[in-house]
C-alpha cells in the first residue's frame, strides 16, 4: 500500500494514523471490478467522523452493492491542512489512497451547521469546483446528506445533489441512474434533471428562489419540467430489516465512540418542541430485541470491542430495554463486557443496571431538564415533572450517588427571569434532597449538582421554527443572572453552573433557518480562512463579521424575527412527514403553556403516519 | 498460563503509536476468541504486558507481548486464528509457552538488531554515501542522547554490538565491520523492503542502555561527512533479544511452542 503522503509529511503531523486507513474490517475491493468509486466523507477530523454510526451503516450498504466501492474521506487536521496547501497535495481516500478528484461521487453527511465551512475545505483541497454550477461532466457529483439537509439552503450552492432522508431508501436508484450517465453521453444538466424525479433527491440548481422586498422568501419555484415541488424526506419503513453493519471499520486511534454502537430505535415519540431529531425521524420505529441480542453478540465478536453502546433519541422508550439490558449483563458478566449506558429515564430499574455497570462514585446521574420551571417545560413539551425529578434524586442518594448533571436551555420562548431563577432553585433542592435522606456518617465528601445551560437554537422542522432567538449578549446576560442565583442559593457550594460559548451558537442559528443567500457568507468566510468552526479553538467570530459585512447580509435577520405565521420559509419545498398545520398548532399549543401528550399516549395526526409504518400503527397490530 | 507473543508492525502501520498497538492487541484477543485473562474488580482488564515501545516510523518483524491465559490450543492454531483477524501489516509469527516464573519481556530486553536504509522517497541517501566511502567504526563515536534532564554528548560505541553490509533480501551480510561474537553471516528477514542494501546494526536495547539506531548512523554520517537526515532512512526492527548463558537469544527462545 502506497501512501499518499510521504514519510516527511506523516512524520511531521499530530497522528499521522488518521490518514493511512488500512484498519480491521475496512472494505477492500478491486477498483477495476466496480463501476461506480464513492467517497464518503464526514466533514470533521478522523476520530469524530468515525464515531458516527450513520458513517458506518451507509459505508457498509454501498460496499454491499457488487457495483460500487465506497471509501473514506475526513477533513484533514489544520496541520496537514496548512501543508496540502502549500505543497498543492489533493485529498484523497484512506482506502485506497487516490486523490477524491478521481472519485465518482463525493458524498457528505451533513451532522451539523458548523461544518459548513469544512464541506469547502474537503471539496477545494480535492481540487473539485467549490460551486455546482462549474462543475463539468468529469467531475465528481457532490452529494450531501444528513439531517442539516432539512434545510440544505444554505450550502446549496456547493452540492449537485442533496439526498434528503434516511440513507438506506434511494441510493441504489440513484446509482444505477449514475451508472447510465457515465456511459451515454448524457449531460451533466440531464443527470442531475433526473436525478430530482427519484424520491428524496434535490437538487438545488434546478430550482429557483424569489423573494419579497423585505427579504424574506416569496417562491421556491422548480425550473424545469418534472421536476417534483416539494422533495419527501425518505423513511426507512422495513427498520427491523434495513443492513445493519456486522462488521463495523475499527479506527486504530481512540475515537470518541470506542466502543459496539447498536441502534435500537430510531425517532422519538415524545416531541419536545425544540427537537428536530424528534420531528424529522417520526414516526419512531424499533428494532426487534431477539435480533438486537444477535446482533450485540455478533458485532463484539467481529470487534473484540469490550464495551457496547445502545443508540437512540430516547432509549426509555424502546418497549424491551428491561430485557435487552438484562442480556447485555449477563454478557458483562461472562464475557468483560461492558455497556455504556444512554441517557435513561432514573427509575429503580435503571439505577440498579447503572449500579452495576458503572462505579457509583465516579458516575453522575443525568437529567435533561431543557427548562427551570414546569411552566416552561410545559411551554417546550418537556415531559419531566419535578416530582420526578425528586424522586429519582432520592432513589439514587439512598443508592450511594453524589453526583447530578443537569442539562438547561436559556432562551427559550417565553422565558422569564423566574425560569432562570428556576434553575439555581431546582438545583438548591435537589442538595437538600441530598442532605434530607443521606446521613451524615454515610456521606462521602458532598454532594455536587453540576447545571449547565445551551443557547437555545430554533431549528426548521420543529415547533418553534416561527420563534426568535435571543442575541448573544443577551444569552450572556442570563447566563450571569443564573449563575449569581445559583452563588446566593444556600447550598451554593454544592452546585456549579457552567455555560456553552455564544458565538458559535448564534452562527448555528443563523444557518439553520438560512437560506441560498448564505451561501456567499460561507464561501466569503472560507476564502478568510474559516475552517474548524464546530472547535472553539479554531473559530474566529471576526471572520464572519466580516463575511457578514461585505455581502451585505445581516444575520440577525435570520434569528432575531418572530416569524409570522403563514411566512413562506426556505425550506418549505421539503416535505419531512411531520406537516406544518401540525407544527403550527404545536407552536400556538406552547404559547398557551399546553402540552401534547406522546405517539403512544395519543397520536396527534402530525403527518408522519404516511410513511405507512412505526408507532402510528403499533396499537392497531 | 503465560505465553509469549512475537509479531510483525509493517507497511503504513510504522504510523500506528505503541498506546494503539495494545489496544489493537487487545481487541484482536478477542476477536480470535483466546481465553485470555482479566484482573479482578470493578473495570477487569486483560493481563498482557509489552517488551518495548516502538517509536513512530519504524517497521518491526520482531515485536513481543507476552500474555496470561486461562486456555490455550496449540501454536499454529493460534497463529492462524488471530492472523485471520488482523491486516496483513500486522501479523503474528510465533506463539510460545513460558514458564510460570519466566520474567516479563520488558524486563530481559538486552539487544535489537535493525536494518537502516536509505528512505526511497528521499534524494539525499545516507546510507548509500556511507558504504561508498567504505567507512569503519571508530573507537569511540560521540552522539547526542536525550535524557531526562536534557542533552548529552555521550560514547556510543560500547552500545554497538554488531555492525554490517546487509542485503536486505537474502538477509546475507556482505561484509561485518564489526562482527558479534558467533554471528551468523546471513540474518533473518521475511519482509520486503524498499531497497536492496542496508547497515545491518545489533545495539543495545532495554531500559538502561537504550541505543537508537539513528543515534548511530547520524553520528557516522558526521564522522564521514555525509549530508544526514534523520528522514532520509528508514529503520526496520529484525529482533529483540535477551541475554542468555551463549550470548544473545531472542525473545522467543525463552520457551516453546506447544
Ligand atoms: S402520526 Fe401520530 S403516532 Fe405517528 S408520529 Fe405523528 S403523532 Fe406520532
Amino acid at each position: 500500500m502506497k501512501l499518499a503522503l510521504p514519510d516527511r509529511i506523516l512524520m511531521n503531523i499530530e497522528k499521522p494514523a488518521r490518514y493511512i486507513g488500512q484498519e480491521v474490517n475496512m472494505a477492500v475491493k478491486d477498483i477495476n471490478s466496480v463501476d461506480v468509486r464513492v467517497a464518503m466523507c464526514f466533514p470533521d477530523v478522523y476520530e469524530i467522523g468515525m464515531s458516527y454510526l450513520g458513517l458506518q451503516i451507509l459505508y457498509d450498504l454501498f460496499n454491499r452493492y457488487e457495483d460500487c466501492y465506497c471509501e473514506r474521506v475526513f477533513s484533514p487536521w489544520p496541520d496537514l491542512d496548512k501543508v496540502m496547501r502549500e505543497e498543492n497535495i489533493k485529498l484523497f481516500t484512506l482506502e485506497t489512497q487516490t486523490p477524491v478528484c478521481d472519485m465518482d461521487w463525493l458524498g457528505i453527511t451533513i451532522q451539523y451547521e458548523m461544518c459548513y465551512t469544512n464541506i469547502l475545505q474537503v471539496i477545494d483541497l480535492s481540487g473539485i469546483p467549490l460551486l455546482a454550477k462549474d462543475r463539468k461532466k468529469g467531475d465528481a457529483i457532490v452529494i450531501g446528506g444528513g439531517p442539516c439537509t432539512v434545510n440544505p439552503e444554505p450550502v446549496a450552492d456547493f452540492f449537485d445533489i442533496i439526498y434528503v432522508g434516511e440513507g438506506e431508501v434511494s441510493y441504489r436508484n440513484l446509482l444505477d441512474l449514475y451508472k447510465q450517465y457515465k456511459n451515454s453521453d448524457m449531460t451533466r444538466e440531464d443527470f442531475l434533471h433526473e436525478a430530482s424525479k427519484l424520491p428524496g433527491i434535490y437538487s438545488p440548481s434546478l430550482y429557483d428562489v424569489d423573494y419579497n422586498e423585505d427579504g424574506t422568501v416569496r417562491e421556491i419555484r422548480p425550473l424545469r419540467e418534472g421536476v417534483p415541488e416539494k422533495i419527501v424526506w425518505q423513511d426507512v419503513l422495513d427498520f427491523e430489516n434495513a443492513p445493519y453493519p456486522m462488521k463495523p471499520v475499527i479506527p486504530y486511534l481512540k475515537v470518541t465512540q470506542d466502543r459496539v454502537g447498536l441502534e435500537i430505535m430510531r425517532g422519538c415519540i415524545r416531541g419536545c418542541r425544540f427537537c428536530q431529531a424528534g420531528m424529522i425521524y417520526r414516526p419512531t420505529r424499533q428494532k426487534n430485541v431477539d435480533m438486537l441480542k444477535k446482533y450485540a453478540k455478533e458485532m463484539l465478536k467481529n470487534t473484540g470491542y469490550e464495551e457496547i453502546n445502545l443508540s437512540s433519541l430516547s432509549s426509555s422508550d424502546y418497549d424491551k430495554l428491561d430485557e435487552l439490558l438484562t442480556f447485555l449483563i449477563e454478557m458483562r458478566d461472562n464475557d468483560h463486557v461492558n455497556v455504556s449506558l444512554p441517557s435513561l429515564r432514573v427509575d429503580a430499574f435503571s439505577l440498579d443496571v447503572m449500579s452495576k455497570v458503572q462505579d457509583i462514585k465516579k458516575s453522575s446521574l443525568t437529567f435533561a431538564c431543557e427548562a427551570g420551571t414546569q411552566r416552561l417545560r410545559n411551554v417546550i413539551n418537556k415531559g419531566l415533572t419535578e416530582e420526578y425529578i425528586m424522586e429519582g434524586c432520592r432513589q439514587a442518594f439512598v443508592g450511594g450517588w453524589d453526583k447530578v448533571k443537569l442539562y438547561f436551555m436559556l432562551g427559550l420562548p417565553t422565558e422569564t427571569e423566574e425560569d432562570m431563577l428556576g434553575i439555581a432553585e431546582l438545583s438548591q433542592r435537589i442538595s437538600e434532597c441530598f442532605f434530607d435522606n443521606v446521613p451524615k456518617e454515610q456521606r462521602n465528601g458532598r454532594v455536587m449538582i453540576t447545571a449547565s445551560a445551551s443557547y437555545f437554537v430554533p431549528k426548521p422542522f420543529t415547533p418553534f421554527q416561527w420563534a426568535s432567538m435571543i442575541r448573544p449578549e443577551e444569552f450572556t446576560r442570563r447566563a450571569h443572572a443564573v449563575k449569581d442565583a445559583c452563588n446566593s442559593m444556600r447550598n451554593k457550594k454544592s452546585i456549579r453552573f457552567i455555560y456553552h460559548d455564544a458565538d458559535i451558537s448564534i452562527l448555528e442559528g443563523v444557518f439553520a433557518r438560512g437560506d441560498r443567500r448564505l451561501s456567499k457568507v460561507i464561501l466569503r468566510a472560507y476564502e478568510k480562512g474559516a475552517i474548524y468552526d464546530a472547535w472553539s479553538e479554531f473559530f474566529k467570530p471576526a471572520i464572519y463579521d466580516e463575511a457578514f459585512a461585505e455581502c451585505g447580509i445581516d444575520p440577525y435577520f435570520y434569528t432575531e424575527r418572530t416569524r409570522p405565521e403563514d411566512e413562506v420559509f426556505p425550506w418549505d419545498h421539503i416535505d419531512v412527514g411531520v406537516t406544518r398545520s401540525f407544527l403550527l398548532n404545536e407552536w400556538r399549543l406552547s404559547q398557551q403553556e399546553k402540552v401534547t401528550p406522546n405517539c403512544r399516549e395519543k397520536c396527534s395526526g402530525c403527518g408522519a403516519a404516511k410513511y405507512g409504518g412505526g408507532v402510528c400503527y403499533e396499537a392497531k397490530n | 498460563m503465560k505465553l509469549r507473543i512475537k509479531y510483525t508492525k509493517t507497511g503504513p502501520l510504522r504510523y500506528i503509536s505503541h498506546l494503539d498497538v495494545m489496544r489493537f492487541f487487545q481487541k484482536a484477543i478477542r476477536r480470535a476468541g483466546f481465553d485470555v485473562s482479566y484482573t479482578k474488580g470493578f473495570s477487569p482488564h486483560q493481563i498482557i504486558s509489552f517488551a518495548a515501545p516502538m517509536p513512530l516510523g519504524m517497521t518491526s518483524e520482531g515485536e513481543y507481548f507476552d500474555g496470561e491465559f486461562n486456555t490455550v490450543t496449540n501454536t499454529a492454531d493460534m497463529v492462524e486464528g488471530i492472523n485471520e483477524t488482523m491486516p496483513p501489516y500486522i501479523q503474528v509469527l510465533d506463539i510460545i509457552k513460558l514458564e510460570d516464573k519466566a520474567k516479563p519481556s520488558m524486563s530481559i530486553v538486552a539487544a535489537s538488531d535493525y536494518v537502516v536504509y536509505d528512505n526511497p522517497q528521499s534524494e539525499v541517501r545516507p546510507v548509500s554515501n556511507l558504504i561508498s566511502k567504505g567507512f569503519e567504526l571508530p573507537d569511540e563515536l560521540v552522539a547526542l542522547k536525550k535524557t531526562k534532564s536534557g542533552e548529552k554528548t555521550e560514547d556510543i560505541r560500547p552500545y554497538i554490538y554488531g555492525l554490517g553490509l546487509m542485503d536486505t533480501t537474502s538477509g546475507e551480510i556482505s561484509r561485518w565491520i564489526l562482527k558479534p561474537e558467533g554471528a551468523s553471516d546471513r540474518v533473518k528477514i521475511v519482509t520486503p523492503l524498499e531497497e536492496p542494501v542496508g547497515l545491518y546494526m545489533l545495539l543495545s536495547a532495554g531500559s538502561i542502555n537504550n541505543l537508537k539506531p539513528e543515534a548511530v548512523s547520524g553520528g557516522l554520517a558526521k564522522l564521514f561527512d555525509c549530508p544526514y537526515s534523520a528522514g532520509d532512512e528508514r529503520i526496520h526492527r529484525l529482533d529483540t533479544f535477551m541475554n542468555s548463558d551463549t550470548g544473545f537469544a531472542s525473545l522467543d527462545k525463552s520457551g516453546e511452542r506447544f
